[in-house]
């Protein structure tokens, strides 16, 4: 993985320095809070209900287990024993003191990380396949060009005070794991007749208020030409994006208001222009430094059959489940991606104690290279997990109350904090998601439903990625009492679709009947082999409106 | 007639506060002030005014209660959240539940 | 008022049409409507000419223009409207703009360093404890990740990192070394 050299690391320690003293400023009263509202944001802090919440990047979803055993002593010293892993990999704390901040910075610059725009109208954090590196239906590794925006995208001294945040997700593989079509841009690697790999350029994508699947601009961008191209994007949309309405500001609106032609017209002219004179082009040789951080380490000699597992499997069925349900194919033979489910029946998605993280920290040195991937599902992974230890770490696992064989399935729900922590909330996500993962506790039966994605938001601004949910949950506030509408049929892979509205909003009390009326239905109409979303797709929304409201 | 009870967050700790009778910032809502008097909710929008700009809290307003049953109740879910704590959380989980 | 160059504060010597009066004698700023209206009865001041931005004017138009002022001041209507960002380094690097730049409205010492390296040189700020805070925010960063109009880049450090990302020219090395 990426390590810091001593210009990275000078820098993030700058980074905090500007801050303290900025927190200083604001302590003492120099600054007020309007004018310090956008510096903090700019550093991941926010204000929320009940307390300030310091939002960390874990870029591209990558982390080493001293990483993670630092986020662990971060929560227990300066917090309440607890992290929540975030739906665009990052973590957040709910309760640092404003005080504590910069230390806590500190903390984190030790271990080469930090907070940098993890909000704030910036490019924020960049996100990527979890899996990247280790897949295998990958072209490309990812993160080096995720790793290279990090660092382009980091105080960009033009790009700082965008008319509204800014989102770029990037995916190495044909099979889209990074919901890149829900990005502000999303890059997918793909290969030119040439056989030469390179990206497709999707801009204006987005959940929130309105809902977009992203349009391409350019079938095909050269590697090299990544940063002049982001540049050409960003600088058409900081001058011509809408800052008279918060709501409009996005670059999904700009797209819109232009139309996709038009835009991709002034992305295309910004861009010659950039060429010709700018020292933007990306050097095979800066690539290649990049890369050398990415290689993969040395597996070893393959176990083609390993008689073990299966063995192991025949003698466990709960461990067969979870090998079956929470593992990914490796591209290494003898080897796979073993993922760690934060949503166990009845608890809180994406929650993590420290005593949880310093166990997956100790399984990813024993039994791995002492990595681990957060994903925007809010699970983490064990990237590189021998078969023949596979039985080894879900015992570790299941003792720390971490192996919920769940992955995909209906109770692996992605689910924003909601109203109990965030400010912006209209209802709230946890209990519902609580509510559910006790109603669909029976893991033969998840299992059997098959894959189904149900995402809770509290609020129209979709952190909790509702529209892209097969099941959607959206929680509404009506006179102070909070409503949930569902929306049936997103999806957030390179086909992906926003969901559709299935009626009228349910109740606080009954949306998770409303949700199993929504499971019983599919049971009822699927033919053999089918997903959720392949019923649906067939039988269309009707069959659902029918038994969630009856025939009318 | 509105009763009313002003509300902010601590500058330090971003807790919720609430204004009591004495101008002083109390965590618990029982303490609170409770008003139906628009010219006491004046004085105690002035009383956070200052508080902003001495840096004590931040984003003070006044938001509506019922005393009906002797202490301040909220009325919406928001301000039932932000005065008893978040409803669920891993902080709050029973130990039963913590490895 | 106060206005902050090199870390300095300094007096200001540029003027404005006032009560339709030409301040005879000083260099003159100019709004761009100023500009179009005037322009013709102009061509005998013998003063410097400075022109005023507000973030929506398209650069390409004004193009041939640029070469009548020695200043342009780009207005931040709030400190969160960035788009004078993209216009000062558009002047500076496509259209090669090298009179002053200068920034006004609601300018703040925080966003001071991410003006200066995009080549900003002077800042109309509410008070004179700003040249102090202008200094700092210059100072505070030994390098930075992208190359702008000024401050050292991560890329031009060859001596501390062998594989050079891009070898840019350095053009404005002179600007940065207050």
């Amino acid at each position: 993985m990426y390590r810091y050299d001593e210009f990275d690391q000078a820098f993030v320690r700058q980074r905090v320095d500007e801050f303290r003293e900025q927190v200083g400023r604001r302590l003492s009263g120099e600054l007020s809070e309007e004018e310090f509202k956008p510096l903090r944001l700019m550093n991941g802090l926010y204000l929320q209900l009940h307390a300030y919440m310091l939002r960390v990047a874990i870029p591209y979803g990558t982390l080493s287990s001293t990483q993670l055993r630092k986020l662990a002593h971060i929560a227990r010293t300066y917090d309440r024993g607890y992290g929540h892993f975030t739906t665009r990999q990052n973590i957040q704390y709910n309760w640092p003191k404003l005080a504590d901040v910069p230390a806590i910075l500190d903390e984190l610059a030790e271990v080469e990380m930090h907070a940098i725009q993890t909000s704030g109208n910036c490019i924020r954090n960049t996100t990527s396949d979890p899996y990247a590196g280790v897949a295998a239906d990958e072209i490309e590794d990812p993160r080096v060009y995720a790793e290279i925006i990090r660092q382009w995208s980091t105080l960009h001294p033009e790009f700082s005070f965008l008319p509204r945040k800014f989102k770029v997700a990037i995916t190495g593989s044909p099979h889209d794991r990074a919901a890149i079509k829900v990005h502000d841009i999303g890059l997918r690697m793909l290969r030119n007749e040439a056989g030469e790999p390179g990206f497709e350029v999707v801009v204006g994508g987005g959940q929130g208020r309105t809902p977009v699947v992203g349009e391409t601009i350019r079938a095909f961008l050269p590697k090299n030409d990544l940063l002049s191209y982001l540049e050409a994007i960003l600088r058409v949309y900081n001058l011509l994006g809408r800052r008279d309405n918060l709501y409009k500001a996005r670059i999904k609106i700009l797209v819109k208001q232009t139309g996709v032609e038009e835009f991709t017209r002034l992305v295309e002219e910004e861009w010659q222009a950039i060429r010709q004179g700018w020292e933007l082009e990306l050097p095979d040789s800066e690539i290649e430094r990049i890369s050398r951080y990415f290689a993969p380490p040395s597996y070893g000699e393959a176990e083609p059959i390993d008689f073990g597992f299966v063995t192991a499997q025949r003698k466990h069925p709960e461990f067969a489940r979870w090998a079956r349900c929470n593992t990914f194919a490796h591209r290494q033979p003898g080897y796979t991606i073993a993922v760690i489910s934060l949503k166990p029946e009845g608890g809180i998605p994406g929650d993590a104690t420290a005593e949880q993280m310093e166990v997956v920290a100790d399984l990813a040195d024993k039994y791995g290279f002492g990595e681990i991937r957060v994903t925007h599902e809010q699970n983490l992974v064990l990237p590189d997990v021998r078969k023949a230890e596979l039985l080894a770490v879900w015992e570790a696992l299941e003792a720390a109350g971490l192996a919920v064989p769940n992955l995909g399935l209906i109770t692996d729900m992605i689910a924003c904090p909601g109203l109990d922590y965030c400010n912006l909330a209209n209802a709230r996500s946890i209990p519902v998601a609580q509510r559910i993962g006790q109603r669909f506790n029976d893991r033969a039966l998840v299992e059997e439903l098959g894959p189904i994605t149900l995402n809770i938001s509290g609020c129209i601004n979709a952190c909790g990625h509702h529209h892209v949910a097969n099941i959607g949950i959206l929680g509404v506030d009506k006179k102070g009492k909070e409503f949930y509408q569902i929306t049936l049929g997103g999806r957030a892979d390179e086909a992906a679709a926003i969901g559709e509205i299935v009626g009228p909003a349910f109740s606080y009390e009954d949306v998770v009947d409303a949700v199993e009326t929504i499971v019983t239905t599919y049971r009822g109409q699927r033919q053999s082999g089918e997903a959720f979303l392949d019923t649906y797709q067939r039988v269309g929304i009707q069959p659902f409106k029918e038994k969630l409201y009856g025939t009318r | 007639m509105k009763l009313q009870v002003m509300t902010a967050n601590r500058l330090s700790d971003g807790a919720v506060v609430y204004l009591d009778g004495e101008g002083r910032w109390t965590e618990r809502l029982a303490e609170a002030q409770v008003t139906l008097d628009p010219e006491t909710q004046s004085a105690l929008e002035r009383r956070a005014e200052a508080a902003v700009r001495g840096q004590e809290v931040v984003g003070a307003y006044l938001f509506q209660v019922d005393s009906s049953s002797g202490t301040p109740e909220p009325i919406g879910q928001r301000e039932i959240i932000r005065a008893g704590g978040p409803s669920a959380g891993t902080d709050l989980t029973p130990s039963s539940l913590r490895i | 008022m106060a206005l902050v160059k090199h870390g300095e504060v300094i007096a200001d010597p540029w003027a404005r049409i006032e009560n339709d009066t030409l301040p005879l004698g000083r260099p003159l700023l100019l709004t761009l409507e100023e500009w179009q209206r005037l322009a013709g009865s102009l061509r005998h001041w013998d003063q410097p000419l400075g022109l005023i931005l507000t973030g929506a004017e398209p650069l390409d138009q004004l193009r041939d223009s640029l070469g009548h002022f020695q200043l342009i001041a780009l207005a931040f209507p709030k400190f969160t409207d960035g788009r004078a960002y993209s216009q000062a380094r558009l002047l500076r690097k496509r259209y090669g703009f090298t009179g002053e730049l200068r920034a006004i409205g609601n300018v703040l010492q925080d966003q001071f360093l991410q003006m200066h390296r995009c080549g900003f040189d002077s800042y109309e700020v509410a008070d004179e404890t700003a040249a102090q805070a202008w200094i700092a925010a210059t100072s505070r960063y030994l390098g930075f990740y992208q190359p702008s109009e000024r401050g050292t880049f991560r890329g031009a450090r060859a001596a501390l990192d062998p594989q050079v990302f891009v070898a840019p020219e350095q053009p404005a090395a002179a600007a940065w070394a207050y």
